[in-house]
């Protein structure tokens, strides 16, 4: 027991002292460091989406979900920019002026709640997108609401 | 060994050779998922913030500590020192781990795993199935040693 606490107190000293001495040490009391919960984005639920895309409305779907569970199957005509790599992908994708022709920016995901489209929102509203919102249920809800639906890659 | 005063239990038994494989392959897991997190303490930090169970400093200090555990408890276990304190720390480690998917589970949400920072895995079941081989594998080896004299 006293050598398990030992392991746990000496590897925690090694851990603290590389971050002291890293080129870019983790901010470990910040409030609003990396460990931060991500902020909640506005949600749209599938009821309106289908009503929003009825009405002809501009909005472009980008599902943030991995390529290999895009390719599996995916709303017809969504982009995919998977949230781990999603600047890069804006960048390659040309994100940025699509972002703006749309009316809204709908973002897909794989479950009830998605903190990975959260921080996906947060970091578009850094970029000045205010008109992205995070699909409801995301996946699970498009899956189910006969909306059209294709498979393979982008 | 001199242990003869302690009444017998199966725990005193010597390590059959299969335990140590055990230890050198839970040793090799915990190195190898320790090391994939050590590049980018920033990320990690994400990646436990997204499990929404602690506040932001602890989730930042848990980023830089966390993959330093596994290494150091997965170094004693592959070169068999230390072992009971070793696996204890190991069961430690994956019995909370269970928990934290467990909970992700029960709240749907679809987050990263972060087990193997590199890998990019998401939370499921698999993941949970890994995190509760590592449970089973870190209590055979904790069972199989016999007791270290008190240190």
């Amino acid at each position: 027991m006293l050598r398990a606490m030992a392991i746990f107190a000496l590897a925690s000293i090694f851990g603290l002292a590389t971050n002291a001495f890293s080129d870019k040490p983790v901010p470990l009391l910040a409030a609003d460091g990396p460990g931060a919960p991500p902020e909640r984005a506005p949600r749209i639920s599938i009821d309106s989406l289908k009503t929003e895309l009825a009405s002809r409305k501009a909005i472009l779907l980008i599902d943030v979900r991995r390529e290999e569970t895009f390719k599996t199957a995916h709303p017809a005509g969504a982009k995919n920019a998977p949230a781990e790599e999603f600047l890069d992908e804006y960048s390659r994708q040309n994100f940025s002026t699509l972002f703006r022709a749309a009316e809204q920016v709908v973002l897909l995901c794989d479950g009830e709640q998605c903190p990975s489209a959260d921080r996906v929102a947060k970091m578009l509203r850094t970029f000045k997108h205010d008109n992205v919102r995070v699909l409801q249920d995301g996946w699970n809800a498009y899956e189910k609401s006969g909306l059209p639906i294709e498979k393979g890659g982008p | 060994m001199s242990d003869g005063a302690r009444s017998f239990s199966p725990s005193d038994l010597p390590a059959a050779p299969w335990v140590a494989v055990v230890r050198v392959l839970l040793g090799g897991v915990l190195m190898y998922a320790g090391f994939t997190k050590l590049k980018n303490g920033f990320a990690f930090a994400e990646i436990i913030a997204n499990y929404a169970l602690l506040p932001a400093a602890a989730n930042q200090t848990l980023a830089v500590v966390l993959p330093w555990w596994e290494l150091c408890a997965g170094a004693l276990l592959v070169f068999g020192v230390w072992t009971r304190a070793a696996s204890l720390v190991a069961l430690l480690l994956f019995g909370t781990f269970a928990a934290a998917v467990i909970s992700a589970l029960v709240r749907g949400l679809d987050i990263e795993c972060g087990c193997f920072s590199d890998a990019g895995s998401r939370v499921g079941l698999k993941t949970l199935a890994i995190d509760l081989a590592g449970l089973i594998a870190a209590i055979l080896v904790l069972r199989a040693r016999p007791a270290e004299p008190r240190a």
